[in-house]
């Protein structure tokens, strides 16, 4: 049928069928920025469009609907490429970060800003209610509201975006508009979905419904034979390669344990089948005709049921290792079943797969025996985490081709150098052989450090030589992608009456789910973040890693650290009720300063020593005292209602700039003919600003303005290797990779135009906008004529500044949360009043950028803290795998105080003083909000999340 | 998946097509169901009911007409509208969803997490529906809303055209407890009460219950009515012998049971706070 309609000022007669949505309706006559993250469940927004001056879900409505309508797409919104009042004063204030829903946010805020012209925060937050947005946490929404008003009132921003630091430097420390946020909230091409050329194939995956099953027969040949269908790969004709998802460094701290795809499913989800098809009908159609014949074995979830005498063994196949085989080995492997593969461990894990153990890591400092003896008072306690999603808005999604008889792969991915690498691997072939392109990434939040879908899709297009597009749905999100790591850490504290620790133990018992990618690195972080902040003598950990059939686990922001803050935090303030000491007080007598020996890191590398360094820079103490202060601790809370009870608390917090001593960056910057600059760096930009920290570093160095300087990064052919953005490695590495080479840079050209100018290079200095000043002469050469002359054939060439940048020193980032919470005696349920995020990153280099990341980690990890939680029934099957059932904060869920201070902190490492800033924000919640639940009701909350039904039975409420 | 998709012309339209397309057939209203991820609806020839003059609101002397395809912001965004109408609105915490779902659509589905069902059952609101009869004529019904609760199979080639709030004066209040505003709720309930008399009388007391469905509770609303009922706090054992709870993502059955009796005892509260005032709510 045909629909007759106006769609963003154009009068349009349209094909459609009767069950197309109006989303695919605008999707089809090219409006890209029409999205979807949520399969047609009506919730996260990506989808919104403005149907007869009323915003709608478009995946709700049928095309059919809008005969005669009048529609407008966030695609309108720009002119020409001239952002319209409100997508501009978005970038500015910070909130196009992933941008996936950027766009329906201008849509929306657009929208009502035309139809009220002054809005009240409450009518900013009604407007949004039905956008997700995982990234910066929505409070600078209320800020782009604001700066577009005047914006729009007047012409410019009355509004100070955010604190500005340095000011010694032009652009570093200062807000300035994101570079690739135009192309973000505009809407234009800019993420995987929309790179797939006319005719790609579908790749659609048969999934397990057992949790653990030996797979004895996959009879695909009905299905081979549909109309459309391309290949079908199964655990029968796959490579018999081993390998693991995690992007980490090589060799890889992980085993590998899985093929594309194994004889054996250990989870509801695993991969049975991939069906490649001419289209997505087809592909699931030839899915339905595939028979499977299983062997269902009993399935384990927790970790207490892994380490039961005569579990149920998750990978029961032999081990093998690249290096450092143990003695006795033949014997362990015997009596194996060759449906289990095998395990391959790239050196020594601590692993005892046999018995479910994916990997083990022990030390210790001082002597702990002694320091419990010596305490006046010890105390254990064991606290549980929940599997938690990662939930970017941007499913995982690939689109594979072949390009000039090799593998290109567009990918939304934190790691492209090691994508490339696992991919090469699987498919058997040289990495030269593999393009990388990473594209913009609508949320990574740690999954996309996996490689989830990117392999399969890859190894078809490399067997078949079809383009394919591969998307996880989002239910595949919840039950197929990487998750928290469900722990139970026990904590064992002493500490003297005075209130000084002498000694710590945790017992970290980490539940890996089927697969061992990250299984070391995340539950070490519980240990190797947390254990740091504190300048006890004694400390000791024991963290082992257990194989169940739980949905996969991997890597996710903050790693263990969020786990482990939450066990250490918390039986801290623990102990400091059973001394009568103030926990805060507790907090600033064992915390560490500068210049203290971090002699615990020695034994948490991961999978090799450590590093001792001291403490270096470290706003710790200062966002102690200022949280406090800000918060009133101490003061007493009341609420008229009897039934509120107010309480406070707070949690100290660090993380790490990167892994010292592993991780890599490269980066080079090309003088263009024409002045201006190219930076092709490795790092991967997933959204936090990257690419406009690269940029910054060169305009601070080069003094120019950032429009003279693009930037290309992640893509494996342009740019130079680069371990990837992971934990929390962007700014110090590939930012200082930059920075390295934009030195580089302006030495060389400093050396030509000494050449070009006559003068010695020493007299001669870089100053703005692009010239080569000449202290003696003062002469002037401006860059577009030096690198003309370079380059006339008669030149000594282009000017290349190369930098690559290891270190073994650490820039430790450091903080303190501060909540405080009114809790329901009555019904349990917990109101956030006020949450302090006080951060020291160093010098941010993008100021309101790093603002919005504090405000998007702790929103995140308040919706870990209370409400999000994976729930799988008695067969290991997730019953909540939807947004909605699930429960993600909106920005209904905003604490009503919110803060996010930056504590200004020069560190000696880091790019202009640069540290991290984001992970880390996902370590406070757990524990501040505990400890405030506490102080309300007296209830101390040992398991995430704190729902009213666990506060209820604290409370003895529920027999 | 939807395979055909006709607009009707008139009321009269609507259910011939509907009566037509048998099983298959399905009212399209705003959408927001049929058209969702996970519906539970099977239809497969939508009958659009976007062009029947069945989205009005009007307010006569005593009673609040809402057509049942005014979405759930227009209600909001209608003054007359009485209050408690509005609050159970928004308990759809999504102002994009609201301005699409539909009054007679969340009515129709009676779904365990039902938006408005306990709200209109307390209101003692009256549903006006047509059916086809046997002979092609229209048959148009005024029933009270607890008797379509009641006998939902009954009226399933109905088309719900009004919902009449007859005392907009009456004393509503609800609850919707969820773990966050977004979540499915474990429990939405709703408790009315006449207090133009200066006491608690003509009780309505409805709950929809994750995994056990819509009801009203009688033997509350009667203890309620005569004077009765005492609400515990400490712990509350709340009893329900007929009521199966169950356990799933949004709590333990024994935590349902709890949180609905804690809600009623609150809502009582209110109740009685209201007349206190001389019946303001």
């Amino acid at each position: 049928m045909i629909i007759h309609c106006t769609v963003n000022n154009r009068h349009m007669e349209i094909p459609v069928e009767p069950w197309h949505s109006l989303r695919t309706m605008l999707h089809n006559i090219g409006c890209i920025a029409v999205r979807d993250s949520d399969d047609g469940e009506g919730f996260s927004g990506s989808d919104t469009v403005v149907v007869n001056d009323v915003p709608v879900f478009a995946n709700l409505m049928l095309a059919c609907q809008v005969e005669g309508c009048v529609i407008r797409t966030a695609d309108d919104l720009s002119t020409k490429g001239r952002l319209n009042y409100v997508q501009q004063a978005m970038i500015d204030a910070g909130i196009v970060q992933d941008g996936y829903n950027a766009p329906q946010a201008a849509l929306l805020l657009t929208w009502l800003l035309e139809h009220d012209a002054n809005p009240t925060e409450e009518a900013i937050k009604d407007v949004l209610s039905g956008l997700f947005v995982r990234d910066t946490g929505y409070k600078n929404y209320f800020l782009a509201v604001k700066l577009a008003r005047e914006l729009r009132d007047h012409g410019a921003y009355k509004s100070k975006i955010a604190p500005e630091f340095r000011e010694n430097l032009s652009i570093v420390g200062k807000s300035v508009s994101k570079i690739d946020g135009r192309q973000l909230v505009a809407g234009w091409k800019s993420y995987v979905e929309d790179r797939v050329e006319p005719g790609a194939c579908s790749l659609v995956m048969l999934r397990s419904p057992y949790a653990h099953a030996y797979v004895n027969e996959v009879d695909t040949s009905e299905a081979e034979n549909m109309p459309g269908v391309v290949t079908i790969i199964t655990a029968f004709n796959c490579p018999d390669v081993f390998y693991m998802s995690a992007g980490q460094g090589n060799p890889e701290p992980s085993p590998y344990d899985r093929r594309l795809f194994n004889r054996k499913v250990r989870h509801v989800g695993d991969r049975v089948a991939a069906i490649v098809a001419e289209t997505m009908e087809q592909a699931l159609a030839a899915r339905e005709n595939i028979k499977v014949s299983y062997e269902v074995l009993p399935a384990i979830f927790t970790v207490e049921e892994a380490m039961a005498p005569n579990a149920p063994i998750i990978q029961n196949g032999p081990a093998e290792y690249l290096s450092g085989a143990p003695d006795g080995l033949k014997a362990y492997n015997m009596n194996t079943d060759e449906r289990e593969g095998k395990v391959v461990y790239p050196f020594p894990l601590h692993a005892d797969n046999r018995h479910n153990i994916a990997a083990g890591a022990h030390g210790s400092i001082g002597d702990v025996a002694a320091g419990f003896a010596e305490a006046d008072v010890v105390i254990e306690r064991t606290y549980q985490s929940s599997q938690v999603q990662c939930t970017p808005s941007e499913p995982h999604i690939v689109y594979t081709k072949i390009d000039n008889d090799r593998l290109v792969v567009h990918a939304s991915t934190q790691v492209p150098f090691h994508l490339r690498r696992i991919v090469a691997k699987v498919c058997q072939i040289d990495e030269n052989k593999v393009r990388v392109i990473k594209e913009r990434v609508g949320g990574g939040y740690g999954s996309k450090q996996d490689i989830l879908i990117e392999d399969v899709a890859a190894y078809a297009t490399w067997v078949t030589k079809r383009a394919i597009l591969s998307r996880n749905s989002r239910q595949e999100e919840f039950i197929a992608n990487s998750t928290r790591h469900p722990m139970r850490i026990t904590v064992k504290m002493g500490a003297k009456k005075d209130g000084t620790l002498t000694a710590v133990y945790m017992d970290v018992r980490a539940n890996t789910g089927p697969y061992g990618n990250h299984c070391l690195t995340v539950p070490m972080n519980a240990c190797s973040k947390t254990l740091p902040l504190l300048s006890c003598p004694n400390m000791k950990f024991d963290v082992t890693t257990y194989y169940t059939n739980i949905p996969p686990t991997g890597a996710y922001q903050g790693y263990g650290a969020p786990k482990g803050s939450y066990a250490l935090m918390m039986c801290m303030n623990e102990i400091a009720h059973e001394l009568g000491v103030d926990p805060l007080e507790l907090a600033l007598k064992n915390k560490v300063e500068r210049g203290f020996m971090l002699e615990i890191l020695k034994s948490l590398g991961e999978g090799r020593e450590g590093t001792v360094v001291p403490v270096g820079s470290c706003g710790l103490g200062t966002a102690l005292v200022k949280g406090a202060n800000m918060i009133q601790w101490g003061k007493h809370e009341s609420c008229d209602d009897s039934d509120w009870k107010i309480g406070k608390g707070f949690a100290m917090i660090q993380q790490g700039s990167g892994l010292p001593g592993l991780d890599h960056s490269t980066c080079d910057v090309v003088l263009n003919t024409d002045g201006t600059f190219l930076i092709r760096s490795g790092g991967a930009d997933i959204g936090t600003g990257l690419d406009t920290i690269s940029a910054k570093c060169v305009a601070e160095v080069m003094k120019v303005d950032l429009e003279k300087i693009s930037v290309v990064s992640g893509d494996t052919d342009i740019t130079l290797f680069d371990t990837g953005s992971y934990a929390s490695s962007g700014t110090y590495f590939s930012g200082n990779a930059t920075l390295k080479a934009a030195r580089d840079l302006e030495r060389k050209v400093l050396a030509e135009a000494a050449l070009q100018m006559d003068e010695d290079s020493a007299a001669l200095e870089l100053r703005y906008p692009g010239i080569v000043y000449s202290r003696t002469t003062k002469k002037e050469l401006d860059y577009a004529k030096l690198s003309h002359d370079a380059l006339t054939g008669i030149g000594r060439g282009q000017l290349v500044g190369f930098g690559s940048f290891v270190t073994n020193n650490a820039a430790i980032p450091y903080g303190a949360h501060f909540a405080q919470v009114a809790v329901n005696v009555r019904t349990g349920k917990v109101k956030v009043q006020k949450y302090y995020a006080l951060q020291d990153a160093g010098t941010p280099i993008n100021p309101e950028l790093a603002l919005c990341q504090m405000y998007g980690a702790s929103l995140k990890s308040i919706g870990h803290s209370l409400y999000e939680h994976m729930i799988l029934d008695k067969n290991g099957e997730c019953t909540n795998a939807d947004f909605t059932r699930y429960g993600v904060p909106m920005i209904s869920e905003l604490p009503d105080d919110f803060q996010a201070i930056l504590i200004d902190e020069d560190d000696e490492f880091g790019p202009f003083g640069a540290k991290s800033i984001s992970e880390i924000a996902t370590n406070g919640a757990a524990p501040a909000l505990a400890n405030a639940i506490h102080d309300a009701v007296g209830v101390w909350i040992r398991s995430w999340p704190f729902t009213p039904e666990k506060i209820l039975r604290e409370l003895g409420k529920l027999l | 998946m939807i395979s055909s998709f006709t607009v009707a012309t008139s009321v009269e339209h609507a259910l011939q097509l509907k009566r037509e397309a048998g099983s298959q057939g399905v009212f399209l209203a705003g959408g927001t169901e049929i058209n969702r991820l996970g519906t539970q609806l099977t239809g497969t020839i939508a009958i659009s009911l976007a062009n029947l003059p069945i989205q009005s609101k009007e307010k006569g002397k005593n009673a609040v007409t809402i057509g049942t395809m005014g979405t759930l912001q227009m209600i909001i965004d209608t003054g007359f509208v009485p209050d408690y109408m509005k609050v159970a609105c928004r308990f759809c915490a999504s102002r994009t969803r609201r301005n699409m779902a539909t009054v007679g659509g969340n009515l129709a589905l009676q779904r365990d997490d039902s938006y408005l069902m306990p709200t209109v059952v307390a209101a003692k609101a009256r549903l006006i529906l047509a059916t086809l009869g046997p002979d092609g004529s229209i048959v148009e019904e005024n029933i009270p809303i607890r008797e379509y609760l009641a006998f939902k199979d009954h009226f399933s080639d109905s088309l719900l055209l009004a919902i009449v709030l007859n005392k907009p004066t009456r004393f509503v209040s609800s609850k919707r407890i969820a773990l966050t505003e977004q979540s499915m709720a474990s429990v939405t309930v709703a408790l009315g009460s006449d207090l133009s008399s200066k006491e608690i009388h003509d009780v309505r007391l409805c709950t929809a219950v994750k995994g056990s469905g819509v009801f009203r509770i009688p033997e509350i609303e009667e203890t309620i009515a005569n004077g009765t009922y005492e609400p515990v706090d400490e712990p509350v054992v709340f009893s329900l012998p007929a009521v199966e709870f169950v356990d799933d993502f949004t709590g333990s059955a024994t935590y349902k049971r709890y949180i609905l009796g804690t809600a009623i005892a609150d809502l009582f509260r209110e109740c009685r706070a209201a007349l206190g005032k001389g019946g303001q709510t």
